[in-house]
């Protein structure tokens, strides 16, 4: 098992394939399993703004590394989770509807970049957040991101704003908890944390603990996570709410973050996580 | 452009010191005095808000 950052020259090695016959072949060893995290280039946050011809240069870069990662599709190794896969997945118009089949709870939420549409939503429904409906992160400019945000502060902003892109316009969720899930394969684990904030990214100061998740949330999760053909998820919901029963389902992320965690579940995301991918290179190394 | 209207900015400009482990192939980010792992630096959430929703566990800052 190996890491490969492509930032960092030492650990792609001899990553080079040489197209023969019947078809490509990596220098080395082909990985028999390959769990893609991101690693597109970025830009350095710190560095100084960014001219159009670097930018360029950056997102050139970016397509040619999206495109090296077919070289292990042809090889046939065995993906967590498959690109393709997790394309799908980290859509959120796709994420709440299949999140509602599965059987969560799933807040009232409106998609409009009509302001008086959204004004009308939220009187009649009530405290409401704003939320955009892909991830918003001006990367090239002051490396500013939208996090959830109060709807009375979204509806303050002028309606030609609101005719710049859509939105979700979301019932507020009140809720003692907040939970992240994870489902690793078959298995599923979880921590929560006193809800204290619209979105708990923007508060990192109360601390996280082992969350035991009922039956039929993780026969949920599993569900979802076969929707979408996803080995790998980490789910957001929100716990306590008074008026949905169960934990309400926010989001689920195809490669979301588990490290800040790993600690409080007693290592055990990336034990399991680790374990998936020996059984998963164990069954390739049957198959072939 | 609502979704400017409601964003955040970074909120920590300087680089941290950070080093890269090849052994264990992490992060590390030197605060007060002491290597912690990237995702444990208390500046995480000021210098890359968005990461601890990408992914980007292992790249430092």
């Amino acid at each position: 098992m190996r890491r490969v950052n492509r930032e960092n020259p030492m650990t792609l090695g001899r990553m080079s394939a040489l197209l023969g016959q019947p078809g490509w072949d990596v220098q080395g060893a082909a990985p028999r399993v390959a769990w893609l995290r991101q690693f597109l280039p970025e830009r350095d946050p710190y560095g100084p703004a960014l001219t159009p011809s670097e930018i360029d240069d950056l997102l050139v870069c970016r397509r040619q590394w999206l495109a090296w990662t077919d070289l292990f599709t042809v090889l046939g190794t065995r993906w967590i989770n498959h690109p393709k896969r997790s394309h799908g997945a980290e859509s959120k118009v796709r994420q709440l509807a299949a999140a509602g089949r599965a059987g969560f709870p799933v807040p009232r939420t409106l998609m409009t970049f009509d302001l008086e549409e959204a004004q009308t939503f939220v009187s009649g429904i009530g405290p409401s957040v704003v939320k955009s409906i892909a991830t918003a992160f001006w990367e090239f400019s002051d490396q500013s991101f939208v996090f959830t945000a109060d709807a009375e502060q979204a509806l303050a902003v002028g309606g030609r704003s609101w005719q710049s892109q859509p939105v979700f316009v979301q019932e507020r969720i009140d809720g003692s908890h907040d939970a992240r899930l994870f489902v690793i394969g078959k298995d599923v684990l979880g921590a929560h944390r006193p809800r204290v904030s619209l979105d708990w990214r923007t508060d990192q100061g109360v601390a996280w603990v082992p969350w035991s998740p009922d039956g039929r949330t993780i026969e949920r999760a599993l569900t979802y996570a076969r929707a979408f053909e996803l080995d790998y998820g980490a789910f957001d919901f929100i716990l306590g709410s008074p008026s949905h029963p169960g934990p309400v389902f926010l989001e689920c992320n195809p490669a979301g973050e588990f490290g800040f965690l790993d600690d409080v579940l007693e290592r055990q995301p990336s034990q399991m996580m680790g374990r998936f991918l020996a059984r998963l290179v164990s069954d390739t190394s049957r198959v072939r | 452009m609502l979704l400017r209207e409601l964003s955040v900015k970074r909120t920590v400009t300087d680089q941290p010191v950070s080093r890269y482990q090849g052994r264990t192939q992490t992060s590390q980010v030197l605060e007060d005095g002491v290597w912690r792992e990237s995702w444990e630096a208390r500046d995480g959430l000021g210098t890359k808000k968005a990461d601890i929703e990408t992914g980007e566990d292992q790249k430092g800052f």
